[in-house]
């Protein structure tokens, strides 16, 4: 299963990205679903059992994100 | 063919630029930022890319912090137009290019802010403090002037305007390149720079590298490619000043001119750019019929008038024995004014990294053929 977290720039996407492959962490760039945004966003994808972990690093880097991608599900 | 004009465009550009360009429209053709497959992510990656390559080159404190404009102009007019508001007292150089003066002209007349001019003559950092007023907002300094290479103190000027909590927009069109530049001991709030002069990128992308930036309004507005449902742009840097798709091709060329500029050496290019500029102004300084405008100064380009005959003649009798150099006022009245030239400007001088040392031997003998020393 793969996870999306939908972070809106698309520049802190990639900085995201790139921030969690340096720790090993492997994430691709994604234009997203806008769910609740304010129109189009620009997120990450990585599989499910990675994403606590990403979720952990963004926010240690101070890099916001919007919502996961089951939220929309919810 | 000599080219000295380097302070209007560097020229010839390395080959790896030339190659980045054709990237740009081939292999990251898409459109960065506005699609989700994979020729857009593609040519986002590439920018993203050149956005840290800037960054680091500069010492920025992030990637985001680098906005990529269309020119140094548009970088200049972004910086100064966001920082101000109306009734705000702003201070520019008296060595000011008409990128910054004229947007401050402007803002003057439709009665936004009041501007003053601050001299350079002397103490620039106490110039600016017996100027400053309780509602001064803005300080704008070019780095190095584009007409005879005058250096401002901006480490001591920003220094002032971090202490008196004042914003502080430095032009760095005339150093970024030639000069080491280190946002980590440069207090300002604004590096605007041109990617096709002394950084070796091509026409049509410029930066603006905003630090702890309080922008006060929006400036260009349009498509960002994210929150599109919104009626005003996003408020993150660097989109919220991007608007509109981003010239991928320029922005790669500039990512190659940077890395060539890494790969040679800064230092190398301000020491070689040193001793060929030192060359051309003793051969200058050695004609009697000539004028050399504050031919102290080490970098940047060299400022020369004859006593008889005027720029636009010289230069058009230097292109015709294949010598670029250009004349008249070079976009900056202000500065002529301060250095004192006489109606119809003066010709400049400006090396690169391109020149050859022996160019200035060539360029004296050649400028001694079109122009005889009159006694």
């Amino acid at each position: 299963m793969k996870t999306k977290i939908v972070i809106g720039s698309i520049t802190y996407a990639q900085k995201a990205r790139r921030a969690l492959s340096a720790q090993g962490i492997r994430a691709r760039l994604i234009k997203a679903d806008s769910g609740p945004a304010e129109g189009c966003v620009y997120g990450i994808e990585l599989t499910e059992d990675e994403a606590p972990a990403a979720i952990r690093e963004l926010r240690r880097l101070g890099i916001d994100y919007r919502f996961l991608s089951h939220d929309l599900f919810r | 063919m000599i080219y000295f004009d380097n302070a209007a465009t560097s020229y010839p550009k390395p080959p790896a630029v030339g190659e980045a360009l054709l990237r740009g429209i081939g292999e990251y053709g898409g459109n960065p930022g506005r699609g989700g497959h994979r020729l857009s992510l593609a040519a986002a990656e590439a920018v993203y890319d050149c956005r840290c390559t800037v960054a680091d080159f500069f010492d920025a404190p992030s990637p985001e912090c680098v906005v990529f404009t269309s020119g140094a102009t548009a970088a200049l007019n972004l910086a100064i137009t966001t920082a101000v508001r109306r009734g705000m007292h702003v201070l520019l150089s008296d060595r000011e290019h008409n990128a910054v003066a004229r947007p401050l002209y402007r803002l003057a007349r439709e009665g936004i802010i009041d501007y003053e001019i601050y001299p350079t003559g002397g103490d620039v950092v106490r110039e600016i403090e017996r100027r400053l007023r309780r509602n001064t907002g803005l300080v704008v300094a070019c780095h190095v002037s584009n007409i005879t290479g005058f250096l401002l103190p901006v480490e001591a000027i920003g220094a002032l305007c971090r202490e008196r909590g004042i914003a502080f927009v430095v032009d760095a069109a005339g150093s970024a390149g030639h000069l080491p530049i280190s946002l980590s001991s440069l207090p300002c709030n604004a590096l605007c720079a041109p990617g096709h002069k002394g950084l070796l990128g091509v026409p049509g992308v410029g930066i603006a590298i905003l630090n702890g930036w309080e922008g006060k309004r929006e400036f260009l507005v349009g498509g960002s490619g994210v929150d599109s449902l919104s009626h005003t742009m996003p408020s993150a840097l660097p989109e919220r000043y991007e608007a509109g798709t981003l010239p991928t091709p320029a922005i790669l060329a500039l990512g190659a001119g940077l890395r060539h500029l890494r790969h040679y050496g800064l230092a190398r290019v301000m020491a070689e750019e040193e001793r060929l500029r030192a060359r051309l102004c003793e051969g200058l300084l050695s004609r009697r019929d000539l004028r050399v405008y504050e031919p102290d100064n080490r970098h940047g380009p060299l400022l020369f008038t004859h006593a008889t005959v005027p720029p636009e003649e010289i230069a058009g009798r230097l292109d015709n024995v294949g010598v670029a150099v250009r004349a008249g006022y070079h976009c900056a009245p202000l500065a002529h004014r301060t250095v004192g030239t006489p109606p119809g400007g003066a010709v400049r001088l400006s090396v690169g990294i391109g020149n050859h040392p022996r160019e200035a031997e060539e360029f004296l003998a050649l400028l001694s053929r079109v122009l005889p020393e009159t006694q």
